[in-house]
């Protein structure tokens, strides 16, 4: 007796390669990936731009400096020669050229990196590199510029957030953050700092409107170049994130300003009962005081003092103050400022 | 008329793709139920819980890089401070701390073939501190050679471009005139290598070519902040012998390091602290990174090394988990008191 299988139409087997060619793909791409990991791509796949108030997940890797890679940084400077062709960076290569730094960059939205070196044609042995991060936004420029201020600096008048050392000059530019360190600090370095830095701004532009937030802070006690952007786990805080803080010495003591905007009131609020809730589970204990105005949440928190508040969209107060009075006259100063 | 087991219809008369009979589908879910056994069989066959295991093949290096004097000399420290104005002459610290510790010829003999890994991570230029400094480099290479070094081999698999790295951070010169002997990294000089115990340096290629017929090993460093670790000084500079896709490590980077310390054991660990990278490390950028710190560290233990260069960086213990950890791990003494370290003023 015979048997006789069935055929199988032309739609299942077209079918079932269409499932095979997938499970295939899968497969490849597995095998492929296993050779290409690295965990600081997860960071920089993460990063998060804030325009206008609406929170954007950003997913490009492509480098996006607003030059072609075979571009110099800076052209058409006499003083200047090319020491080595220009080197691009992106999230995946970044420790490549910073090493362990690259974290910092990769966790505030880092896009990509140009660097190149010059040289001074009167004296070949001094040198100079230039680095251009585009960071994606202004906010991040900001962040990794603040993050990385050095005390006892100078002031460069030519620009709003830049500052420069013996040997060095930083500044952020809108969404690019510039670092031009130079070999040798020499009296006239400082010239060729910033010649170089308004040659490479000069091709990138004219850039957003200055950042609202640094100027809500309260003038009075603020210590110069202390103004900072976290953009993450601000004071060991999860869910607290892009918050500018500065410090402050006031005749009662030192303490921290900090505020946040977020997208809407119901946002802030929210937030605020969110951070209070967390000072109360980590010890904080709220100080009942008849002195302080409706709309303060004063915490004593291991011998320091903190004060949370909400103004419109804005989360702000103070954090790590000396004693209740200063945390008191800093909080004051700040709500009348907002 | 022909008809099948089970039934009915006879074939002939079963209109065409009828659809399979009786014995068609049951052999059709034995075939599929086959299948999907030897692919589960097959997937727990290649399931691997533990990762890979060590090979054992001879085109897999295991050993532990032991040029210790540990058992001779046992762990020593000698800690020259400069004056408090004026910096620190690198050279006449290091000749100070090696007389110290008994002299150079207690550790370099006639007929040694030295290696010295220096930091070249960066091509960033000496004032700026990322690198091993030249002029000690040069006072290392100098000794070595005067107590009968026939060869002195200087390395380091830098972050950046190796040419560019030794060039601008003046190391290539300093080794050159110095007599020693720069050797860049290539591809020929790595080989797989597997820490014996070790569970993240497994199978990894660490450039242990400039090892080749070395009898001595020197570790020179400077003291960094560095943003992941904490600090880069002794034990962190063995980063620069692994190859490959090294960066994945920073997800446990002081488990790494630890590993390092077990990896290689030195004759001697020079530390720089002349200055100190206080933060913004490990690249720094700015003069103002640097603190004057007018010291230098010799000593036969890295872990006291790293512990003693800790203090110039104004951190603890705790803030830098891999040196206690390579404490626990047999690698050396953090506690540097308990080695009565020698400390010893340069000049006046």
């Amino acid at each position: 007796m015979a048997s006789k299988t069935c055929k199988t139409s032309h739609i299942q087997q077209g079918l079932s390669l269409i499932v095979l060619a997938v499970l295939s793909t899968m497969a490849w791409w597995v095998w492929q990936k296993q050779f290409d990991y690295n965990p600081a791509v997860v960071e920089s796949s993460k990063a998060v731009d804030k325009v206008g108030g609406q929170m954007q997940t950003s997913t490009s890797t492509r480098a996006s400096v607003p030059f072609s890679p075979a571009d110099n940084l800076v052209t058409a400077l006499p003083n200047l020669t090319i020491m080595s062709p220009p080197e691009t960076f992106g999230p995946q290569t970044l420790a490549d050229k910073i090493n362990g730094k690259a974290e910092l960059y990769l966790s505030s939205g880092f896009k990509a990196l140009k660097a190149q070196r010059l040289a001074l044609k009167a004296n070949p042995e001094s040198w100079l590199e230039v680095f251009v991060y585009d960071m994606g936004s202004d906010r991040n420029a900001f962040a990794v510029y603040s993050h990385q201020r050095r005390s006892e600096s100078q002031p460069v008048p030519e620009y709003a957030l830049a500052y420069r050392t013996a040997n060095a000059l930083f500044l952020a530019h809108g969404a690019y953050y510039l670092e031009i360190v130079a070999s040798q600090a020499t009296p006239y370095i400082p010239l060729v700092l910033v010649s170089v830095a308004e040659a490479v701004t000069g091709r990138l532009g004219s850039q957003a409107q200055p950042l609202v937030e640094p100027r809500l802070f309260p003038t009075p006690g603020l210590q110069t170049g202390t103004m900072r952007l976290s953009v993450s786990n601000v004071f060991g805080f999860e869910g607290l994130t892009d918050v500018f803080t500065a410090d402050y010495r006031l005749e009662q003591g030192e303490a921290t300003a900090f505020l946040s905007r977020r997208g809407e009131p119901a946002e802030a609020i929210q937030l605020a009962e969110a951070y209070t809730g967390f000072l109360l589970a980590n010890g904080g204990q709220e100080v009942k005081d008849a002195r302080i105005p409706p709309g303060l949440r004063v915490f004593n928190l291991a011998d320091t003092f903190e004060v949370v508040m909400v103004k419109g969209a804005i989360l702000a107060g103070v954090h790590g103050a000396d004693n209740q009075a200063v945390a008191m006259a800093l909080a004051a100063a700040l709500a009348e400022k907002l | 008329m022909n008809q099948t087991e089970g039934s009915n219809t006879p074939v002939e008369s079963r209109p065409p793709d009828h659809g399979p009979n009786r014995r068609d589908f049951v052999k059709r879910v034995l075939g599929a139920t086959l299948a999907a056994g030897a692919t589960l069989a097959l997937g727990l066959t290649l399931y691997d819980p533990v990762g890979p295991q060590a090979e054992d093949d001879s085109s897999t290096q295991n050993r532990v890089l032991d040029f210790s004097r540990a058992d001779s000399i046992g762990s020593k420290i000698a800690i020259v401070r400069g004056p408090e104005r004026g910096g620190l002459d690198r050279a006449g610290a290091l000749s100070k701390a090696l007389e110290a510790l008994g002299g150079v010829g207690r550790f370099i003999q006639k007929g040694d073939r030295v290696l010295v890994k220096v930091n070249a991570a960066f091509a960033s230029p000496p004032i700026l501190g990322a690198t091993t400094h030249p002029d000690l480099l040069a006072a290392i290479a100098g000794l070595c050679l005067q107590a009968g070094a026939v060869e002195v081999r200087v390395t380091d698999n830098p972050i950046n471009d190796p040419q560019s790295c030794f060039q601008l951070s003046g190391l290539a010169e300093a080794a050159r005139k110095a007599g020693a002997k720069l050797i860049l990294p290539r591809s020929s000089q790595f080989v797989r290598y597997n820490l014996p115990s070790g569970r993240l340096i497994r199978n990894i290629p660490v450039m242990l070519g400039p090892f080749q017929g070395v009898t001595k090993v020197i570790a020179a460093a400077p003291i960094k902040d560095h943003h992941r670790a904490g600090a880069s000084m002794i034990l962190k500079n063995w980063y620069g012998l692994l190859g490959g896709q090294r960066s994945v490590f920073h997800q446990n980077i002081n488990g790494l390091i630890t590993e390092l310390a077990m990896m290689v054991k030195p004759t001697l660990a020079i530390l720089d602290g002349t200055t100190t990278m206080i933060t913004n490390g490990p690249t720094g950028g700015s003069l103002n990174d640097l603190k004057a710190t007018n010291t230098l560290i010799v000593s036969t233990d890295p872990v006291a090394a790293d512990a003693a260069g800790l203090e110039l960086l104004g951190r603890q213990l705790a803030e830098v988990p891999y040196i206690l950890q390579a404490q626990a791990a047999g690698a050396g003494w953090a506690e540097i008191e308990k080695l009565k370290p020698l400390r010893l003023t340069l000049g006046a």
